[in-house]
């Protein structure tokens, strides 16, 4: 089986790298180009595209007022120009990827009682909405920034683990559309 | 504006005190009935099944998707009651070799700092495996690194995935086994008289097929309730229509490497849909990427499947049991399992005494692998306040028998999975002890603003 995994990746990296000719020209754009990554990455820090994350060695980080959302998170949250209840929405779902941060281990149980602290608004405040894809956008990205190291993403992968076979279960549509939606 | 404004405040306001009143471990759900004992229901379940190198938030965002492609297309969601679910899986090995290994491919492809140490910001793994490859973020830190590997690196992370999970995917078979969570699930539905769609991309293809096969293994459920549509199908057995795309090189590497293996790639459709190499996903085999996106042909040729499956669905012949709660029981080895229920008077609802006060069993199991189902009256003024337990009695199957209790409210929403495990046979000795997997409180009262309804609030507890 070893073999066959590694025919069939190669034979997909092959693929990437042939239909890669035929990707965006990136050098024709008159950008200000970084020598390394860890200059990209400082350039789109200054220029606001990336906030400054939170990169401690703990899984928690930093949580001055203790609300449950890493601060960094939070100050990504609130520069956001969404509707305040989706704002919320967005708390609520950065609450639950730091709960998989915070937790003491994470078990299908665990997983599964964080997932439902947030499941139910990201469907409900996105599903229905006029901002879909910019909500969605943000979501991967609060996502992203929270599981934003080595040791954090490691974190949450065991946290995708335990979910394996799970269901998320939604509010109803009587519930998220009578309300108007 | 105004009044988007002023829905979303209400939304928000309704799903706060359902929601964030819960405490871990202890689910409640808020349930309005009418009080005049309307038990006609047209209920339906929309279910995505995901594919691989997706994390839980990832399968949400695509069965949103599914969701605003289905009223794009003009699928009525608002005279129906439609319930809602992820069936998440994730495939060993997927995206965890990848991030394993993802300091020495950054430092071989030059992602490094000046001093040529890997640069491990994971949070570039994470936008690029959401499809953000060539948005946002990574778009922009691509631009700023022009053409040079770092930027090659960056756009083919999640390919590298995708690359990662085709082994685990060629280690599954046509065979493979839902997960017993999922099966209580889609046959709680079956049960309730749900209409059904289940939409699956990739490898959930291999799910979605045993789920389907659960959902038509209810006496009176057919495959003109229940559809299925499959996306880029990691699967040779189809059980709908279908879309793949000429594009997709995961399946297409899929069906190359592993023919003739146990997983026979040589069985998978052939592409239906002509699409152009799409930059911005070179696997060509993105749900959101590629299938429904709005720029491609793929979605044109998926949101049309959708909608004819999705108008299509007939209902059930199966009597309609939307109790206001039921509790589902399932097992993994076919034989004699019993679900017990005791309501708050005392009554015991089991396979000898099927009516109680305020529900009954509706579905017992003596020889398959369930499902056992108990639902609560839809009729709220024979549902009583108090306590209910349910318990399993392993009457005559196999000592070790693995299964799933999943109990739900009337709008869809899951109180409560146990996993449990039964002991050795007892017969009916056992029937008046059986092991205790879960309770389930409920209290009731009028709506103060509409006396015609009924609120009923549920919590379920270990």
């Amino acid at each position: 089986m070893k073999g066959l995994h590694a025919r069939i990746a190669l034979l997909v990296a092959l693929s990437v790298m042939v239909t890669g000719c035929g990707d965006i020209d990136l050098d024709a754009s008159p950008e200000k180009r970084a020598d390394n990554a860890t200059e990209a990455f400082h350039i789109l820090e200054k220029e606001g595209v990336l906030p400054k994350l939170d990169r401690s060695d703990s899984l928690v980080g930093i949580d001055a007022d203790d609300d449950g959302i890493r601060d960094d998170i939070e100050t990504f949250i609130e520069q956001k120009s969404v509707p305040e209840p989706q704002k919320e929405g967005l708390r609520t779902f950065a609450r639950g990827m730091q709960d998989i941060q915070a937790a003491d281990q994470i078990t299908p149980e665990i997983a599964g009682s964080i997932t439902d602290t947030y499941s139910a608004e990201y469907f409900c405040l996105t599903a229905f909405s006029d901002n879909m894809d910019e909500m969605l956008r943000i979501f991967s990205e609060v996502e992203a920034f929270t599981a934003n190291t080595p040791k954090r993403a490691e974190r949450y992968l065991e946290y995708t683990e335990a979910m394996d076979g799970r269901n998320m279960s939604l509010p109803s549509s009587s519930r998220c559309s009578e309300v108007g939606q | 504006m105004r009044m988007a404004g002023f829905v979303l405040i209400t939304l928000f306001a309704l799903i706060s005190t359902q929601v964030h009143a819960e405490e871990k471990g202890v689910r409640s759900d808020v349930v309005t009935v009418a009080a005049s004992n309307e038990c006609a229901f047209d209920g339906y379940g929309l279910g995505f099944f995901n594919g691989v190198g997706n994390t839980p938030q990832a399968a949400l965002a695509s069965l949103i998707r599914t969701v605003a492609a289905l009223r794009e297309r003009g699928a009525d969601f608002d005279s129906t009651e439609i319930a809602f679910n992820v069936f998440y899986n994730q495939t060993n090995g997927t995206a965890i070799d990848v991030l394993e290994a993802f300091s020495q491919r950054a430092e071989e492809a030059d992602f490094v700092d000046r001093l040529g140490n890997a640069v491990d910001r994971m949070e570039v793994f994470w936008l690029a495996l959401s499809g953000q490859t060539d948005q946002g973020i990574i778009l922009r830190l691509r631009t700023v690194l022009g053409n040079s590997p770092p930027s090659v690196f960056l756009s083919t992370i999640r390919e590298q995935v995708f690359a990662e999970s085709l082994g685990s995917i060629a280690d599954l078979d046509e065979a493979q086994t839902i997960n017993a969570t999922h099966r209580a699930k889609v046959q709680s539905w079956a049960l309730e008289g749900r209409r059904m769609m289940m939409v699956a991309h990739s490898q959930g293809n291999l799910f979605v097929n045993q789920a389907y096969a659960a959902a038509i293994d209810i006496n009176g459920y057919d495959g003109n309730s229940v559809g299925v549509v499959h996306v880029a199908p990691a699967a040779g057995v189809l059980n709908g229509p279908y879309t793949l795309a000429t594009s997709d090189l995961v399946i297409e590497a899929l069906r190359v490497g592993s023919s003739g293996g146990a997983f026979d790639g040589g069985s998978l459709p052939a592409a239906n849909v002509v699409a152009p190499f799409y930059p911005d996903d070179a696997s060509g085999h993105g749900y959101s990427e590629v299938y429904l996106n709005r720029a491609l042909p793929t979605y044109e040729h998926l949101s049309e499947r959708l909608i004819d499956i999705w108008s299509s669905r007939s209902r059930p012949s199966i009597e309609s049991n939307r109790g206001l709660f039921t509790a589902t029981m399932v097992w993994s080895v076919a034989g004699d399992i019993d679900l017990h229920t005791f309501e708050p008077d005392g009554s015991h609802v089991y396979y000898g005494s099927q009516t109680g006060t305020s529900g009954r069993l509706e579905y017992d199991d003596t020889r398959g692998t369930g499902p056992e189902h108990y639902d609560a009256y839809c009729d709220p003024s024979r549902v009583e306040e108090g306590t209910y337990q349910f318990g399993v009695n392993n009457y005559g199957g196999q000592t070790g028998t693995t299964g799933r209790l999943l109990i739900t409210t009337s709008l869809g929403r899951d109180l409560l999975t146990e996993t449990f495990t039964v002991g050795e046979a007892r017969g009916s000795s056992g029937d008046g002890s059986p092991q205790i997997l879960g309770r389930v409180e409920v209290t009731k009262r009028e709506d103060p603003d509409d006396r015609e309804q009924i609120i009923f609030d549920i919590q379920a507890v270990h």
